[in-house]
């Protein structure tokens, strides 16, 4: 991680996948989606460093050219070809989030959950952590009377805790959590 | 400023729609037959099959529809 201060404020600036968030993920993807937009490459550098820094629009309009340059070649990870790890369970504060072992089993109400989001929010991106919300839901390892096989089955499915797991999963490593959710940012 | 809306343009061509925000909803009624203490039953069911189940409705209501047409054509001009 690099860090950097402007008027009295310090920043963090990921420089690996390992290091970024959730959050910061959908913060850079965001823009990407918007990146016809920005017709100078200087431009959209410092709107791609305040999106991985989480910082507001024009909060570093007045960072140096030497500074930009300093953190742009921390940036060149952003362009390595990444391949998200399939992971099944993630435990966060003493919780099992178990993703689903088969998206074709989804049930009606999490598709339409889901397909209700990518349509009502603005970008694909700000989709991705309710996506998330709704198909990575704490669980159980539950063992089979007959075999002995034990397997990870989640809660049913409620539209109760959405917004409680979306901000929970943006504090979360993006390498963690992008692996299955793929199958659907393919279109609306 | 005296141009029809699109509503009426549509029912003048004989073309009508469901708005686009029932879309979800009147998928789940035609699943649950239009009963509404079945839609939590939809909805613990499987998207590819509910998916596919709307899809060959959609196909044979197209097929009748375009049968009716032909069979009301021929008695016009029978």
């Amino acid at each position: 991680m690099k860090f950097f201060k402007l008027n009295e404020k310090e920043y963090q600036v990921p420089e690996s996948w390992q290091e970024m968030s959730l959050k910061l993920y959908v913060n850079v993807a965001k823009l990407e989606e918007k990146r016809t937009e920005y017709f100078l490459g200087e431009l959209y550098l410092l709107k791609i460093i305040e999106a991985i820094c989480d910082a507001e629009d024009g909060e570093l309009d007045e960072l140096t050219l030497e500074v930009v340059n300093d953190i742009s070649s921390s940036l060149v990870f952003l362009q390595e070809h990444k391949d998200w790890p399939n992971v099944k369970t993630l435990e966060i504060e003493g919780v099992t989030y178990v993703f689903p072992s088969d998206l074709n089993k989804l049930t009606m109400g999490e598709y339409i959950s889901m397909k209700t989001f990518q349509e009502n929010t603005k970008s694909q991106s700000e989709a991705i952590p309710y996506i998330l919300a709704i198909i990575l839901r704490p669980g159980k390892l539950v063992q089979d009377g007959e075999t002995g096989e034990e397997k990870w089955v989640q809660d049913k499915f409620t539209a109760n805790n959405i917004d409680y797991r979306k901000d929970i999963f943006l504090n979360q490593p993006v390498m963690d959590l992008m692996g299955p959710i793929g199958f659907f940012l393919g279109g609306k | 400023m005296f141009s029809k809306s699109s509503k009426e343009d549509n029912l003048a061509l004989g073309q009508v729609s469901i708005d686009k925000r029932w879309g979800w909803l009147a998928m789940v009624d035609r699943l649950s037959n239009g009963d509404i203490t079945k839609h939590d039953e939809v909805y613990q069911r499987n998207y590819i099959e509910c998916l596919n189940l709307l899809s060959y409705w959609y196909e044979r209501d197209n097929y009748f529809e375009q049968q009716n047409e032909i069979r009301k054509n021929s008695y016009r001009h029978g």
